[in-house]
């Protein structure tokens, strides 16, 4: 009688346990995490929270363009409100983002999995290839590759995995062989195991701890290169707003209106330092 | 050392020829193709055909690539300087010379003009953008590794996380915020002519502290790492017992054992620096490779946007190259195999 657990308790502390497994220990990594999803909670509630449809234009507001009452970051030369923008801006940024970064780290991951774990042929003909996409200056090779394939959501996936699953397979191929020598590889080997399971089941979940870390840190940087081919007019077409083709439209401003470039730079910078911190943190637990 | 040099060379040469295969495929690849552009949206098909035909662009791609090679080596003429197709393209070189990278149809002028003028521009602004980060850099990484744990690390860790998480046209856009737009010390654009009112060097100022500040960051924390895990070293615990003050331990011993790794990570820095370069020129419309590279691109100037590829392309080469030979030669360590 006395020793019965109450069933609701039980599952609150479960659930707390599971909370704090994934709730990263260092205080970098919880401001990052936090900021990430301050983010991600203003993008998603971007239909409700913004004052003004993104591509509207306040005919009113073009007599005082800066920051008022009514618009509390401004409007551009347009009249359409900079905070509007900004929210609807963090929606296109928030979803190819996580898309291009999920697609570079399958691909890494396949390709360094398979050098690490076949080695020979099929470990130098990628390596081979990796280098070569390696030894193009990144941003050159977005540059030549959309002005190639033109911008589109998924050209831009497409490039950001082409640039960066090399240098993600680099290191799950480093993991891989080291974690190949380990006692329960040989023992899945033994079991007769498909390669496939040892591969992804057995060798990746290890691998896991300072992939996360790298995650977050390629997650930061596609974040940046989203941004910046949107500043060099080679992001999503307009009039969508994003962040960088913000910055962009607004950049021959600055001395007049400085705010126009300033607060969806600014907003761009909050979102890479989250995933910085975050990256930052996640190492330091390792 | 003589024989790890050449094969390394060899090494290159196979990565230079594979990579640029992959360069010309790639760039083959965009809609417009030259003729197209040459003769406009309303040319007929039949019309583009014929021009393709002339151009050899109806070859299979490995004919083609050769085709390019050949033009470049000096071997063959350029077709598109036939004066018979009447497109008014001439090169005052002649039409076969060694390093022909074929005519701009933006400029409609040979690639290498077009070219001389922002090579120099970018080549003085990297310059000087290289100047001030390597000392900056070690500086920063030195004395935050010299000193790791305490709350000087602390600090200036934190501020180079930041600062490497600013992506450049957001720091150029801060910087302009502050500099032009609130204080008016400086230009907002840099398109490198003197006026009356800045001169050239405070055209420079902004686009060199955008670079650097982009690129400072993340190599001091890299040289901070080094000598972090230098000043635990066994050696460095036998000097301090024997006496040695700290300077002289981090001066003497430390640091030229720590910049081992950083040195090649300073020299493979160029290759970011010209990405950086391309996004900085943008910002302040400086008239170098990157803003050209850009709107080549844009244009769908095939051959400029091919010809300052192979040339990022040849400088990442050379520094990785320069790279692995300066880790060998400063760590008697490495094997070479």
């Amino acid at each position: 009688m006395m020793h019965v657990r109450d069933p609701r308790k039980s599952t609150v502390s479960a659930n707390r346990r599971l909370w704090r497994h994934f709730w990263p220990k260092a205080v970098s990594a919880r401001f990052g995490i936090s900021l990430i999803l301050f983010w991600i909670v203003l993008a998603l509630l971007a239909p409700w929270i913004s004052p003004y449809p993104p591509n509207a234009q306040d005919m009113a507001a073009l007599a005082d363009l800066g920051p008022s009452a009514a618009h509390w970051l401004g409007t551009d030369l347009l009249g359409r409100d900079i905070l509007s923008r900004i929210l609807w801006g963090a929606r296109t940024t928030l979803v190819v983002v996580p898309v291009a970064t999920a697609s570079a780290f399958g691909v890494g991951t396949a390709i360094g999995l398979a050098s690490g774990y076949f080695g020979g042929l099929v470990d130098r003909a990628i390596s081979g290839l990796s280098d070569i996409i390696l030894s193009f200056p990144t941003l050159v090779l977005y540059i030549v590759l959309i002005a190639s394939i033109g911008p589109s959501l998924i050209n831009i996936v497409i490039a950001i995995t082409l640039a960066s699953a090399p240098s993600i397979g680099r290191i799950v191929r480093g993991l891989t062989l080291e974690l190949r020598s380990q006692g329960y590889v040989a023992a899945a080997e033994m079991r007769g195991e498909s390669t496939l399971f040892t591969l992804f089941f057995e060798i990746l979940p290890n691998a896991r701890g300072p992939l996360l870390a790298d995650l977050s840190m390629r997650a930061g940087l596609a974040v940046v290169t989203v941004g910046t081919l949107g500043f060099l007019g080679l992001g999503l077409p307009p009039p969508d707003p994003d962040w960088g083709s913000m910055v962009a439209e607004n950049v021959t401003m600055i001395p007049v209106y400085p705010y126009m470039a300033l607060f969806p730079g600014l907003a761009m910078c909050s979102l890479v330092i989250g995933f910085s911190m975050l990256a930052d943190g996640l190492e330091e637990e390792q | 050392m003589l024989a790890f040099a050449l094969r390394r060379i060899v090494q290159l040469l196979v990565t230079a020829i594979i990579s640029s295969f992959l360069l010309f495929v790639v760039t083959e690849f965009s809609p417009g193709t030259v003729s197209r552009q040459i003769l406009g949206p309303y040319a007929l098909p039949n019309q583009v055909a014929l021009l393709d035909q002339k151009l050899g662009l109806s070859q299979p791609l490995p004919q083609r690539y050769l085709n390019w090679l050949s033009i470049l080596a000096g071997l063959k003429a350029n077709p598109l300087g036939d004066p018979a197709l009447g497109l008014d393209l001439s090169d005052s070189r002649g039409d076969r010379y060694f390093g022909n990278f074929g005519y701009s149809l933006m400029f409609k002028q040979p690639v290498r003009d077009v070219l001389r003028e922002p090579l120099e521009n970018s080549a003085l602004l990297g310059a000087v953008a290289m100047v001030l980060i390597v000392p900056l850099s070690l500086f920063v990484g030195i004395l935050a590794g010299a000193n790791a744990g305490t709350r000087l690390d602390r600090v200036l860790s934190f501020g180079c996380l930041i600062v490497t998480s600013i992506p450049e046209y957001a720091a150029g856009v801060i910087l302009l915020t502050i500099f032009v737009s609130y204080f008016n010390w400086l230009p907002g654009t840099s398109p490198l002519l003197a006026t009356e009112e800045w001169s050239i060097a405070s055209q420079l100022v902004l686009p060199v502290a955008v670079l650097t500040l982009a690129t400072v960051g993340y190599v001091a924390r890299i040289v901070r790492a080094s000598m972090a895990d230098t000043m635990t070293k066994p050696y460095v615990r036998t000097a301090l017992l024997k006496g040695l003050t700290k300077r002289q331990i981090v001066t003497r011993h430390v640091i030229r054992n720590g910049m081992i790794p950083p040195m090649t990570v300073l020299l493979l820095q160029l290759n970011w620096l010209i990405g950086g370069v391309v996004v900085c020129e943008s910002i302040f419309a400086y008239p170098g490779v990157g803003r050209l590279l850009l709107q080549a691109g844009l244009f769908g100037d095939l051959a400029l946007v091919q010809t300052i590829t192979l040339l990022s392309l040849a400088i990442a080469a050379v520094t990785q190259l320069l790279a692995d030979i300066s880790y060998v030669a400063l760590n008697p360590r490495v094997r070479l195999t």
